[in-house]
Protein backbone atom coordinates (compact mmCIF):
# COMPACT_ATOMS: atom_id res chain seq x y z
CA UNK A 1 0.00 0.00 0.00
CA UNK A 2 1.40 3.37 -0.92
CA UNK A 3 1.74 5.93 1.83
CA UNK A 4 3.17 9.38 1.78
CA UNK A 5 6.63 9.36 3.26
CA UNK A 6 7.14 13.01 4.04
CA UNK A 7 5.10 15.67 5.79
CA UNK A 8 2.85 17.38 3.34
CA UNK A 9 0.65 20.36 3.92
CA UNK A 10 -1.19 21.44 0.75
CA UNK A 11 -2.61 24.50 2.45
CA UNK A 12 0.85 25.73 3.41
CA UNK A 13 2.21 25.04 -0.07
CA UNK A 14 -0.55 26.99 -1.75
CA UNK A 15 -0.40 29.86 0.70
CA UNK A 16 3.37 30.10 0.22
CA UNK A 17 2.92 30.16 -3.54
CA UNK A 18 0.30 32.86 -3.29
CA UNK A 19 2.56 35.04 -1.21
CA UNK A 20 5.09 35.04 -4.04
CA UNK A 21 2.56 36.39 -6.48
CA UNK A 22 1.90 40.07 -7.06
CA UNK A 23 -1.64 41.31 -6.58
CA UNK A 24 -2.68 38.60 -4.14
CA UNK A 25 -6.47 38.55 -4.24
CA UNK A 26 -6.60 37.69 -0.57
CA UNK A 27 -5.01 41.06 0.13
CA UNK A 28 -6.80 42.94 -2.57
CA UNK A 29 -10.28 42.05 -1.36
CA UNK A 30 -13.30 41.42 -3.55
CA UNK A 31 -13.45 42.55 -7.15
CA UNK A 32 -14.70 46.00 -8.02
CA UNK A 33 -18.40 46.23 -8.74
CA UNK A 34 -19.26 47.30 -12.23
CA UNK A 35 -21.51 46.44 -15.13
CA UNK A 36 -19.94 43.80 -17.30
CA UNK A 37 -22.55 43.18 -19.92
CA UNK A 38 -20.58 44.77 -22.76
CA UNK A 39 -17.36 42.98 -22.11
CA UNK A 40 -16.13 40.41 -24.47
CA UNK A 41 -17.10 36.92 -23.47
CA UNK A 42 -13.63 35.49 -24.00
CA UNK A 43 -11.40 36.43 -21.07
CA UNK A 44 -8.13 38.12 -21.95
CA UNK A 45 -6.39 36.95 -18.82
CA UNK A 46 -5.50 33.60 -20.36
CA UNK A 47 -3.02 35.31 -22.67
CA UNK A 48 -1.90 37.67 -19.92
CA UNK A 49 -1.27 34.82 -17.54
CA UNK A 50 0.93 32.98 -20.01
CA UNK A 51 3.42 35.87 -19.94
CA UNK A 52 4.01 35.76 -16.22
CA UNK A 53 3.20 32.24 -15.08
CA UNK A 54 5.80 29.53 -15.47
CA UNK A 55 3.47 27.43 -17.61
CA UNK A 56 0.38 28.32 -19.57
CA UNK A 57 -2.25 26.04 -18.10
CA UNK A 58 -5.23 28.28 -18.70
CA UNK A 59 -6.93 26.42 -21.49
CA UNK A 60 -6.35 23.04 -19.88
CA UNK A 61 -7.08 23.87 -16.27
CA UNK A 62 -10.41 25.61 -16.84
CA UNK A 63 -13.10 25.49 -19.46
CA UNK A 64 -14.01 29.16 -19.64
CA UNK A 65 -16.88 28.58 -21.99
CA UNK A 66 -18.39 26.19 -19.51
CA UNK A 67 -17.63 28.33 -16.47
CA UNK A 68 -19.01 31.50 -18.05
CA UNK A 69 -22.08 29.72 -19.36
CA UNK A 70 -22.82 28.55 -15.85
CA UNK A 71 -22.86 32.13 -14.56
CA UNK A 72 -24.59 33.41 -17.69
CA UNK A 73 -21.56 35.40 -18.78
CA UNK A 74 -21.21 37.27 -15.50
CA UNK A 75 -17.43 37.56 -15.19
CA UNK A 76 -17.67 39.58 -12.02
CA UNK A 77 -19.56 36.76 -10.33
CA UNK A 78 -17.05 34.25 -11.66
CA UNK A 79 -14.24 36.31 -10.16
CA UNK A 80 -16.04 36.38 -6.80
CA UNK A 81 -16.46 32.62 -6.98
CA UNK A 82 -12.76 32.31 -7.74
CA UNK A 83 -11.92 34.45 -4.72
CA UNK A 84 -14.00 32.17 -2.55
CA UNK A 85 -12.36 29.11 -3.98
CA UNK A 86 -8.88 30.56 -3.59
CA UNK A 87 -9.66 30.75 0.12
CA UNK A 88 -11.43 27.44 0.55
CA UNK A 89 -9.60 25.29 -2.02
CA UNK A 90 -6.42 24.64 -0.01
CA UNK A 91 -8.52 23.48 2.94
CA UNK A 92 -10.52 21.15 0.73
CA UNK A 93 -7.35 19.69 -0.73
CA UNK A 94 -5.83 19.36 2.73
CA UNK A 95 -8.88 17.38 3.85
CA UNK A 96 -8.27 14.94 1.00
CA UNK A 97 -4.61 14.67 1.94
CA UNK A 98 -5.45 14.06 5.59
CA UNK A 99 -8.04 11.40 4.78
CA UNK A 100 -5.45 9.52 2.73
CA UNK A 101 -2.90 9.85 5.51
CA UNK A 102 -5.42 8.40 7.96
CA UNK A 103 -6.43 5.75 5.43
CA UNK A 104 -9.94 6.96 6.08
CA UNK A 105 -11.95 5.76 3.10
CA UNK A 106 -15.21 7.42 4.10
CA UNK A 107 -13.42 10.66 4.89
CA UNK A 108 -11.70 10.52 1.53
CA UNK A 109 -14.99 9.96 -0.26
CA UNK A 110 -16.52 13.03 1.34
CA UNK A 111 -13.47 15.28 1.09
CA UNK A 112 -12.92 14.40 -2.55
CA UNK A 113 -16.61 14.90 -3.25
CA UNK A 114 -16.53 18.38 -1.75
CA UNK A 115 -13.51 19.35 -3.80
CA UNK A 116 -15.01 17.85 -6.94
CA UNK A 117 -18.16 19.93 -6.46
CA UNK A 118 -16.22 23.16 -6.00
CA UNK A 119 -13.90 22.78 -8.98
CA UNK A 120 -16.87 21.72 -11.08
CA UNK A 121 -18.13 25.29 -10.86
CA UNK A 122 -15.17 26.41 -12.97
CA UNK A 123 -15.35 23.67 -15.57
CA UNK A 124 -12.02 22.45 -14.21
CA UNK A 125 -12.26 19.04 -15.80
CA UNK A 126 -8.84 17.69 -14.87
CA UNK A 127 -9.23 18.54 -11.21
CA UNK A 128 -12.80 17.31 -11.26
CA UNK A 129 -11.81 13.96 -12.76
CA UNK A 130 -8.92 13.54 -10.35
CA UNK A 131 -11.20 14.27 -7.39
CA UNK A 132 -13.83 11.91 -8.75
CA UNK A 133 -11.25 9.16 -8.96
CA UNK A 134 -10.40 9.64 -5.30
CA UNK A 135 -14.06 9.85 -4.35
CA UNK A 136 -14.65 6.49 -6.01
CA UNK A 137 -11.64 5.00 -4.24
CA UNK A 138 -13.03 6.20 -0.95
CA UNK A 139 -16.47 4.89 -1.73
CA UNK A 140 -15.02 1.52 -2.74
CA UNK A 141 -12.87 1.40 0.39
CA UNK A 142 -9.71 0.68 -1.59
CA UNK A 143 -7.04 3.34 -1.12
CA UNK A 144 -4.24 1.30 -2.68
CA UNK A 145 -3.72 3.83 -5.49
CA UNK A 146 -4.87 6.89 -3.59
CA UNK A 147 -1.40 8.38 -3.33
CA UNK A 148 -0.94 8.36 -7.08
CA UNK A 149 -4.41 9.78 -7.64
CA UNK A 150 -3.74 12.47 -5.07
CA UNK A 151 -0.61 13.57 -6.89
CA UNK A 152 -2.67 13.94 -10.04
CA UNK A 153 -5.26 15.97 -8.16
CA UNK A 154 -2.58 18.17 -6.65
CA UNK A 155 -1.05 18.82 -10.07
CA UNK A 156 -4.44 19.83 -11.40
CA UNK A 157 -4.98 22.16 -8.48
CA UNK A 158 -1.57 23.75 -9.00
CA UNK A 159 -2.59 24.45 -12.58
CA UNK A 160 -5.97 25.78 -11.60
CA UNK A 161 -4.68 28.09 -8.93
CA UNK A 162 -2.75 30.68 -11.00
CA UNK A 163 -5.47 30.70 -13.64
CA UNK A 164 -8.09 31.71 -11.11
CA UNK A 165 -5.75 34.27 -9.59
CA UNK A 166 -5.09 35.74 -13.01
CA UNK A 167 -8.80 35.98 -13.67
CA UNK A 168 -9.25 37.84 -10.43
CA UNK A 169 -6.47 40.27 -11.25
CA UNK A 170 -7.96 40.83 -14.66
CA UNK A 171 -11.37 41.60 -13.22
CA UNK A 172 -9.92 43.91 -10.60
CA UNK A 173 -7.95 45.79 -13.23
CA UNK A 174 -10.84 46.18 -15.63
CA UNK B 1 -40.70 34.83 -4.20
CA UNK B 2 -38.43 33.31 -1.60
CA UNK B 3 -35.90 30.56 -2.17
CA UNK B 4 -33.75 28.72 0.34
CA UNK B 5 -30.43 27.48 -1.01
CA UNK B 6 -28.87 24.85 1.25
CA UNK B 7 -25.40 23.73 0.30
CA UNK B 8 -22.08 23.60 2.14
CA UNK B 9 -20.18 24.53 -1.04
CA UNK B 10 -19.80 28.28 -0.71
CA UNK B 11 -18.74 28.72 -4.31
CA UNK B 12 -21.89 26.97 -5.40
CA UNK B 13 -24.13 28.96 -3.05
CA UNK B 14 -22.59 32.22 -4.21
CA UNK B 15 -23.34 31.34 -7.80
CA UNK B 16 -26.86 30.12 -7.13
CA UNK B 17 -27.86 32.98 -4.87
CA UNK B 18 -26.43 35.57 -7.23
CA UNK B 19 -28.19 34.18 -10.29
CA UNK B 20 -31.47 33.65 -8.47
CA UNK B 21 -31.39 37.19 -7.07
CA UNK B 22 -30.89 38.41 -10.62
CA UNK B 23 -34.10 36.59 -11.46
CA UNK B 24 -35.92 38.46 -8.73
CA UNK B 25 -35.92 35.91 -5.91
CA UNK B 26 -35.29 36.71 -2.30
CA UNK B 27 -32.62 34.17 -1.40
CA UNK B 28 -31.70 32.71 1.97
CA UNK B 29 -28.58 30.56 2.21
CA UNK B 30 -27.84 27.73 4.63
CA UNK B 31 -24.49 26.01 4.81
CA UNK B 32 -25.36 22.89 6.75
CA UNK B 33 -28.28 20.63 7.50
CA UNK B 34 -29.28 22.24 10.77
CA UNK B 35 -29.20 25.75 9.32
CA UNK B 36 -31.23 24.49 6.39
CA UNK B 37 -33.94 23.07 8.58
CA UNK B 38 -34.13 26.16 10.76
CA UNK B 39 -34.19 28.50 7.76
CA UNK B 40 -36.98 26.49 6.15
CA UNK B 41 -39.13 26.80 9.25
CA UNK B 42 -38.32 30.45 9.81
CA UNK B 43 -38.52 31.83 6.29
CA UNK B 44 -41.15 29.50 4.80
CA UNK B 45 -39.63 29.72 1.31
CA UNK B 46 -41.55 29.08 -1.87
CA UNK B 47 -38.95 26.52 -2.88
CA UNK B 48 -35.85 24.88 -1.48
CA UNK B 49 -32.70 23.98 -3.37
CA UNK B 50 -31.01 21.33 -1.30
CA UNK B 51 -27.64 19.65 -1.57
CA UNK B 52 -28.01 16.16 -0.15
CA UNK B 53 -24.40 15.83 0.96
CA UNK B 54 -23.89 18.40 3.67
CA UNK B 55 -22.20 18.30 7.07
CA UNK B 56 -24.14 18.75 10.30
CA UNK B 57 -26.45 15.84 9.61
CA UNK B 58 -27.18 15.16 5.99
CA UNK B 59 -29.27 16.67 3.26
CA UNK B 60 -31.19 13.43 3.15
CA UNK B 61 -32.14 13.85 6.80
CA UNK B 62 -33.26 17.42 6.09
CA UNK B 63 -35.31 16.25 3.14
CA UNK B 64 -37.06 13.62 5.29
CA UNK B 65 -37.74 16.19 7.97
CA UNK B 66 -39.03 18.76 5.49
CA UNK B 67 -41.44 16.30 3.98
CA UNK B 68 -42.57 14.97 7.38
CA UNK B 69 -43.38 18.36 8.92
CA UNK B 70 -46.76 19.95 8.26
CA UNK B 71 -44.99 23.32 8.27
CA UNK B 72 -42.77 22.46 5.32
CA UNK B 73 -44.15 19.42 3.55
CA UNK B 74 -45.78 21.49 0.79
CA UNK B 75 -42.62 23.39 -0.11
CA UNK B 76 -41.14 22.09 -3.37
CA UNK B 77 -37.63 20.72 -2.92
CA UNK B 78 -35.09 20.54 -5.72
CA UNK B 79 -32.25 18.26 -4.72
CA UNK B 80 -28.77 18.92 -6.05
CA UNK B 81 -26.12 16.27 -5.96
CA UNK B 82 -22.79 15.40 -7.42
CA UNK B 83 -23.30 11.90 -6.13
CA UNK B 84 -21.70 9.01 -7.96
CA UNK B 85 -24.45 6.73 -6.68
CA UNK B 86 -26.69 5.94 -9.67
CA UNK B 87 -29.60 5.32 -7.31
CA UNK B 88 -29.40 8.78 -5.73
CA UNK B 89 -32.08 10.32 -7.94
CA UNK B 90 -34.69 7.65 -7.34
CA UNK B 91 -33.84 7.52 -3.64
CA UNK B 92 -34.45 11.24 -3.05
CA UNK B 93 -37.59 11.22 -5.18
CA UNK B 94 -38.90 8.36 -3.07
CA UNK B 95 -38.28 10.57 -0.07
CA UNK B 96 -40.43 13.31 -1.56
CA UNK B 97 -38.02 15.48 -3.50
CA UNK B 98 -39.75 17.20 -6.40
CA UNK B 99 -36.74 17.13 -8.69
CA UNK B 100 -33.16 15.89 -8.75
CA UNK B 101 -30.45 17.80 -10.60
CA UNK B 102 -26.83 16.85 -11.03
CA UNK B 103 -23.94 19.07 -10.03
CA UNK B 104 -22.46 21.18 -11.41
CA UNK B 105 -25.82 22.78 -11.92
CA UNK B 106 -27.11 23.60 -15.35
CA UNK B 107 -28.77 26.95 -14.58
CA UNK B 108 -31.15 26.77 -17.52
CA UNK B 109 -32.37 23.42 -16.31
CA UNK B 110 -32.75 24.80 -12.81
CA UNK B 111 -34.76 27.76 -14.13
CA UNK B 112 -37.02 25.45 -16.08
CA UNK B 113 -37.49 23.23 -13.03
CA UNK B 114 -38.34 26.17 -10.77
CA UNK B 115 -40.67 27.61 -13.38
CA UNK B 116 -42.61 24.37 -13.49
CA UNK B 117 -42.68 23.87 -9.73
CA UNK B 118 -43.66 27.45 -8.93
CA UNK B 119 -45.89 28.12 -11.91
CA UNK B 120 -43.91 31.16 -12.98
CA UNK B 121 -41.83 32.26 -15.91
CA UNK B 122 -38.29 32.96 -14.88
CA UNK B 123 -37.93 35.50 -17.64
CA UNK B 124 -40.16 37.70 -15.50
CA UNK B 125 -40.46 36.37 -11.93
CA UNK B 126 -42.52 38.30 -9.44
CA UNK B 127 -40.31 39.40 -6.61
CA UNK B 128 -41.91 40.14 -3.26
Amino acid sequence: MLRNTEPHNPQAVFLAERQKRPGDPAQAGTPQKEKLSEKQKRPIFIQEESKEAPVNHGEEAVSWDEALARVEGDRELLAEMAALFLDSGPGLLAAVREAIDRQDASGLEHAAHDLKSSVGNFGARKAQEAALKLEKMGRGGDLTHAEEAYRSLERSMRQLWPVLEAMQRSEQAS
Amino acid sequence: MKILVADDDRVQTLMLSSRLKEKGFKVTVAYDAIQAWMAAIKTQPDAIILDIQMPGGTGVAVLKQLKASTKTSQIPVVVLSGSIDPKAASMVKDLGADEFLNKPVDMNLLYRTLSLLLGISLESPEPH
